[in-house]
């Protein structure tokens, strides 16, 4: 007789009656098969705790103790959207960001084997001290190039220009090529960091012509509009920043 | 009522560092989750009433938080923000010599959809028992068990049987 796997499954948790459980146990021992399941089971288990038991000793931001040592319930302030309006987070969001930072940092040394392994880092990306940093055509065209330009033969389009919640200059790229890399990196300490970047699937059997911002992967979107300050930027703005050399102006 | 309310505080607290990392798997983004995780604690402490004395407080917390976050997904969706819910990020192979099987577990874990991740981790990372994780999710038990299996299989798929500690 077999045993199903949500059986087996719920052996695991610990969610069958004694009486199951120790009938299931005693089968084991002249199993094999249906005891290296259960060791499958168990052994994902134990993976998936241990991937997440370090976050557990990681301090927790004084502001969120502080909410709870509030003297008496705080308003209630429903709404994300409501409170960032109120601008009081800044502080608590810099400790985040911190975080942020460090996550990123390592998931880009992921990202960047992978596009090491996918032979697509090339020139265009090194890994610095601070994390993925553009180099070669790419800085330059970060540098350089305006959004609406097309990619002008550097093989970089610009999809779109914006201040992070740091106040940096950033800006959203497509790397074109087989493989298009597309990412987005901000101007910090005089050079372009690449906080996210993705290897697209190979290029478009259509062959047509999209927009740059279309080209961005998802994550890319999703990473740009967690990490955007107000509006992008307009051509204006865009120019602007540029003759400053995307320095941020003192305030 | 007051040394009530301040022994749920204290107790509070000590959640904190579970509640945080439910958030941050949840959310898949430090930031969205420290702020959905602050949110969540303004509302419990606002309706600490509603707590009811005996059951879990942990399980309390995980449905607020969630629901918390639930709701920002749904603000979001109707400014027509990128949606995040579901929205696969950079998929990044969790073999080819990665070196971190945190970190391969945690992306595997991000890929999945909300509903199964969410089961997984009350589950198998938090420890909740099915009857405790489905109140969570507001689902019948046998909903639960369903993306409970799904959602390892899934994993499984992703995974391998690799387990380098």
């Amino acid at each position: 007789m077999s045993v199903d796997e949500e059986t087996l499954m719920r052996y695991v948790d610990g969610e069958l009656d004694a009486e199951q459980h120790a009938a299931l146990a005693r089968r084991l021992a002249s199993d094999p098969p249906l005891a290296a399941r259960i060791a499958a089971l168990e052994q994902q288990r134990d993976r998936l705790q241990r991937a997440y038991g370090a976050e557990l000793s990681e301090p927790v931001p004084a502001a969120l103790r502080a909410v709870l040592a509030a003297p008496a319930p705080a308003a209630a302030v429903a709404d994300l959207a409501q409170r960032r309006a109120r601008g009081a987070a800044r502080a608590r969001r810099w400790a985040g960001r911190e975080w942020a930072a460090m996550a990123a940092s390592l998931a880009l040394g992921v990202i960047a084997a992978q596009l090491w392994s996918a032979g697509r880092a090339g020139p265009e990306l090194a890994l610095g001290a601070g994390g993925l940093v553009a180099r070669g055509r790419l800085a330059a065209a970060l540098s350089e190039q305006l959004s609406g330009e097309g990619d002008a033969g550097s093989g970089v389009r610009i999809g779109l220009s914006y201040r992070d919640r740091a106040g940096a200059f950033c800006r959203a790229f497509v790397l074109q090529g087989a493989r298009p890399v597309s990412g987005a990196a901000c101007r910090v300490d005089g050079s372009w960091r690449v906080g996210v970047a993705v290897a697209s699937p190979a290029a478009g059997a259509s062959g047509e012509l999209r927009t740059a911002a279309s080209e961005l992967a998802p994550a890319v979107l999703r990473a740009v509009s967690d990490d955007i300050d107000g509006e992008p930027l307009d051509a204006s703005a865009e120019r602007a920043g540029r003759a400053a050399g995307w320095q941020v102006p003192a305030r | 009522m007051s040394d009530d309310l301040a022994a749920i505080r204290t107790e509070l607290v000590a959640l904190l560092p579970r509640l945080r990392r439910f958030a941050r798997a949840l959310t898949r983004h430090a930031a969205d989750a420290d702020d959905v995780l602050q949110a969540a604690l303004e509302k419990a402490l606002a309706r600490i009433g509603s707590w009811q004395p005996g059951t879990r407080l942990d399980s309390w917390m995980f449905t607020i938080v969630r629901n918390t976050w639930l709701d920002e997904v749904r603000a979001r969706r109707r400014r027509g923000e990128v949606d995040v819910l579901d929205t696969a990020l950079a998929t990044v192979p969790a073999a080819e010599g990665s070196v971190d099987d945190t970190l391969s577990v945690q992306r595997a874990m991000e890929s999945l959809p909300e509903e199964q991740r969410s089961a997984l981790l009350l589950v198998l990372v938090e420890g909740l028992p099915y009857r405790e994780a489905a109140t969570v999710l507001d689902i019948p038990i046998g909903t639960l068990t369903s993306r409970l299996a799904r959602g390892r299989e899934a994993l499984q798929r992703l995974l391998g049987g690799r387990s380098e500690p």
